[in-house]
Parts: C-alpha cells; sequence; structure tokens
C-alpha cells in the first residue's frame, strides 16, 4: 500500500511530536530537567526504591519505649493496690512484644505482691520474669540478634542486665524470709538432742578412778581399824584376869575385828588397784585431749603421807 | 562441593577424635546432644545461619501458607526461644506460626545456649523439636 502525501504528512508530524518531546528531557541542562516531569518519575522510584530496603518489621528503640511507656502508665496505676494485677499486665505485654524492660517490671510487681501477702509462689514467678529478660538482653548482644530488632537501646542493655541479677539475688533473700517466718518452732525435744555431748577427755576415768581410790582408802582405813580392834581383843583374851563374860566378849569383839580386818582388806585392795588403774587411764585420755584441743583442765594425782594417813590425793577442774 | 565433603567429613572426624556431636540434622530422637526434630520433611542444621541468597530463593515459599512450629525442653529445663533473631517465646511454645522456608532458631538460659541452628520447613509441614540437655 502506497502512502498518500496526507497519509506522509501525519507520519512526519507524529514523529516530529515524539522528538519534541523526547529532546528537551535528553538534552537541556540539568537545572531544567529537574523540573521536568520525566526526572521527577526516576526520582520517585529512587525513592520507592530506597524506602523498601528499609524493613517492614524495623523497630527503634524510640518505638519500643514508646510501646512500653504506654503499658507502663496502666500498670502504674496498679502496682501500689494490687501488685499482682500490675504483674500479670506487665508479664501478659511483655510476652507480646518480647520486651525485657516489661519482663523485669513484672518480675518486679510479682515480688512486690509476695512481700505483700508473705508468699514465696509469686516472688518466684517474679524470678521467672526476670531470667526471661537475662534471655533476651543476653541474646540482644549476640550476633544471631536481629539488628532491626532494637527493642531496647544497646547502651541500657548492661545496666539492665545488672537490674534482672539484683531482682534475682533481692527474691532469693525474700523467699529465705518467708520460709523462716513459715517454718514451725522445733519440737522441744529436738533440743534436748542438740545438746553437745561431753569430749572424750577421760574426765569420767578421772572420776569413777577417784571415787574407787577413795572407797580403796576407806577400805585400807577399816582394815588399820579392825586389825587395831582385833589386837585389843586378842589382849583382852590374853589377859589372865579377864574370865566369864568379859572373855567371852572380848572374844567376840576379835572375830568382829577380823572380820572388818578382811573386809578392810578386800575393799581396800580392789578400791585402790582399780582406782589408781582408772586414774591412769583418764589422766592419760586428757593429756591425748589436751594435746587435741586447748584445754586448760588440769589433774594432779599426788601421794599424800602423813603420821595419821596414807593415801593419794587427786586435785583438778574436770 | 568442598563444602559438602567437609560436611560429610566432620561428622566422621568428629567420632574419630572420641568428641561429641553437636546437634545434628536429625529427624528422629536418638541424638540425645541436643536438638530433636520430630517431623520427617523438617531438616535441622546446628550452627547454620540462612543467607541473603537463601531468602531471595524462598520468597515464592514464603508467601505461601504459614506453617507452625512447638518448641519444648526436656526435664526441668527452662528457655527463651528467638527465631529470626526476634523473641518468640518461652518454651513450651506451642504452635507459633511462621511462613516455610528456613529459619533461624535459638533457645537460650541465660548465658547458656541450648541450642542454635536452622530449621527448614517445606510448604505445608509444622513441626515439634525438644531440646534435651
Amino acid at each position: 500500500m502506497r502512502s498518500t502525501p496526507r497519509t506522509r504528512s501525519l507520519g512526519l508530524r507524529s514523529a516530529a511530536l515524539a522528538l519534541s518531546i523526547l529532546v528537551p528531557a535528553a538534552t537541556v541542562p540539568t537545572a531544567a530537567a529537574a523540573s521536568s516531569p520525566i526526572f521527577a518519575m526516576a526520582k520517585k522510584k529512587k525513592k520507592k526504591k530506597a524506602a523498601k530496603k528499609e524493613p517492614e518489621n524495623k523497630l527503634t528503640a524510640e518505638q519500643a519505649e514508646e510501646a512500653r511507656a504506654a503499658v507502663k502508665v496502666r500498670g502504674m496505676g496498679l502496682v501500689d493496690d494490687d501488685p499482682g494485677a500490675a504483674a500479670s499486665l506487665y508479664a501478659e505485654e511483655a510476652r507480646k512484644l518480647g520486651d525485657p524492660v516489661l519482663f523485669i517490671e513484672a518480675a518486679e510487681a510479682y515480688k512486690a505482691q509476695g512481700a505483700k501477702e508473705r508468699e514465696i509462689e509469686p516472688v518466684q514467678s517474679g524470678m521467672e520474669e526476670a531470667r526471661i529478660a537475662l534471655d533476651i538482653l543476653y541474646f540482644l548482644q549476640d550476633p544471631r540478634a536481629d539488628a532491626n530488632w532494637e527493642i531496647v537501646a544497646e547502651s541500657e542493655i548492661s545496666g539492665l542486665i545488672d537490674r534482672a541479677k539484683g531482682h534475682l539475688d533481692a527474691s532469693e533473700t525474700l523467699i529465705e524470709e518467708i520460709e523462716a517466718e513459715k517454718a514451725p518452732p522445733p519440737p522441744p525435744e529436738a533440743e534436748g538432742k542438740q545438746r553437745t555431748p561431753a569430749p572424750k577427755d577421760g574426765r569420767g576415768f578421772i572420776a569413777a578412778g577417784s571415787l574407787l581410790t577413795a572407797v580403796g582408802v576407806g577400805g585400807l582405813g577399816m582394815m588399820g581399824a579392825g586389825i587395831a580392834m582385833g589386837i585389843d581383843a586378842q589382849n583382852q583374851v590374853e589377859d589372865p584376869t579377864v574370865t566369864g563374860q568379859d572373855f567371852d566378849d572380848a572374844d567376840a569383839k576379835g572375830k568382829k575385828a577380823n572380820i572388818i580386818s578382811y573386809a578392810g582388806i578386800g575393799v581396800g585392795a580392789v578400791g585402790i588397784i582399780g582406782g589408781v588403774a582408772l586414774l591412769v587411764i583418764g589422766v592419760k585420755k586428757r593429756k591425748a585431749y589436751k594435746a587435741d584441743h586447748d584445754d586448760s583442765a588440769k589433774v594432779r594425782v599426788t601421794p599424800a603421807l602423813g603420821p595419821a594417813m596414807t593415801g593419794l590425793s587427786i586435785s583438778g577442774r574436770f | 562441593m568442598i563444602e559438602l565433603r567437609l560436611a560429610k567429613l566432620l561428622p566422621a572426624l568428629t567420632l574419630a577424635a572420641g568428641l561429641a556431636l553437636p546437634a545434628a540434622a536429625s529427624a528422629d530422637c536418638d541424638d540425645a546432644t541436643g536438638l530433636c526434630v520430630q517431623s520427617g520433611a523438617v531438616k535441622w542444621k546446628s550452627d547454620a545461619t540462612v543467607s541473603a541468597q537463601t531468602k531471595r530463593k524462598e520468597r515464592k515459599l514464603r508467601a505461601k501458607d504459614p506453617v507452625s512450629l512447638s518448641v519444648s525442653i526436656s526435664g526441668e529445663g527452662r528457655g527463651t526461644v528467638f527465631l529470626d533473631g526476634r523473641f518468640a517465646g518461652v518454651a513450651p511454645l506451642n504452635n507459633f506460626s511462621l511462613p516455610p522456608g528456613s529459619h533461624e532458631i535459638q533457645v537460650r538460659d541465660g548465658n547458656r545456649i541450648l541450642a542454635e541452628g536452622v530449621l527448614s520447613f517445606p510448604a505445608g509441614e509444622s513441626a515439634s523439636i525438644e531440646i534435651r540437655h
């Protein structure tokens, strides 16, 4: 098909129009291009690209602070009157936002509830909230944490870790206090059982040995008295002037004196031998105990001799 | 290719050295050292991260219906779950909704990391994981 002059002129006109639109955009100086609609469109596209680079779910510390402040306003009205309700509110919102500050707030409100009601359970719940806060705060220091999730400002992390740790320590102290308040008083029998046993320093042996030695000395005294009585009775019996009833009395007295003497010998021998043996054991034990412990107790066993007596003298502190 | 060979070689070397294996990709619960995925299709890779390239590749997958994740800790253990660098919840975490694809997970108890790695969810596959420690 051949083009007529009319159609040819139409084609030329269209080409000229197209050129007239394109040429200014491509060749005009920059200042003019900036105001042209085509350049403005290109700029908008660039802006859109830049906006796309910013993730939709980016959270800044300021945005997190705003969200937190709204929750805190609601919670502050509850903390004094009903710390348990405040704790529940903080804990619920903390889980929604993943906010460690709100977890710590929840922990502190639970602790306040426990202190008010003197109950351990809320304090333990608060400790778990503080542990979650610590998990998040440590995670924020991990390279796996999303840089676009700035739930708290980086400069605040270490301070919040200290706050959460301090809360855990204070909660443990509070739990100990509440447990001590709730613990039943110890039974009286238990108190008796708690008496400290006597130290094994030989004091029992020394006491028994002393007693037995004293008995032995008494036995020796009996023996002496019996011998004296026997000598007296013997003299009476051998006296030719003593006859009849007097003789019989002297004879009976002599027999009695013999019995006393024999008994005295037995008691004296057993007492002295046993007593001295026990004293020796006791003193050895005391010395060994003193070697292990710095004890000032002293025992002295010294022979006691005199015109009317023979024996051992024991002195000391038991 | 080299990475693949190393990945295969590492467990063998670790076993040969008499060391305990870290929580490795496993669909059964035999591995007592760490994380146990109770789903056949969801893959677990310990100590891994999700690269930007993987995220771009999985763009279409992520647009599909969300899947869910449940996390529990054996015994009386406790821990907080973080997914893709953010707080997800406190264990036991039940049916946490997330798009299919690869997700970085970390479970920690204070300063101690109980498990960390990448869970890869195919479309429509939810998972329950148990952390043993």
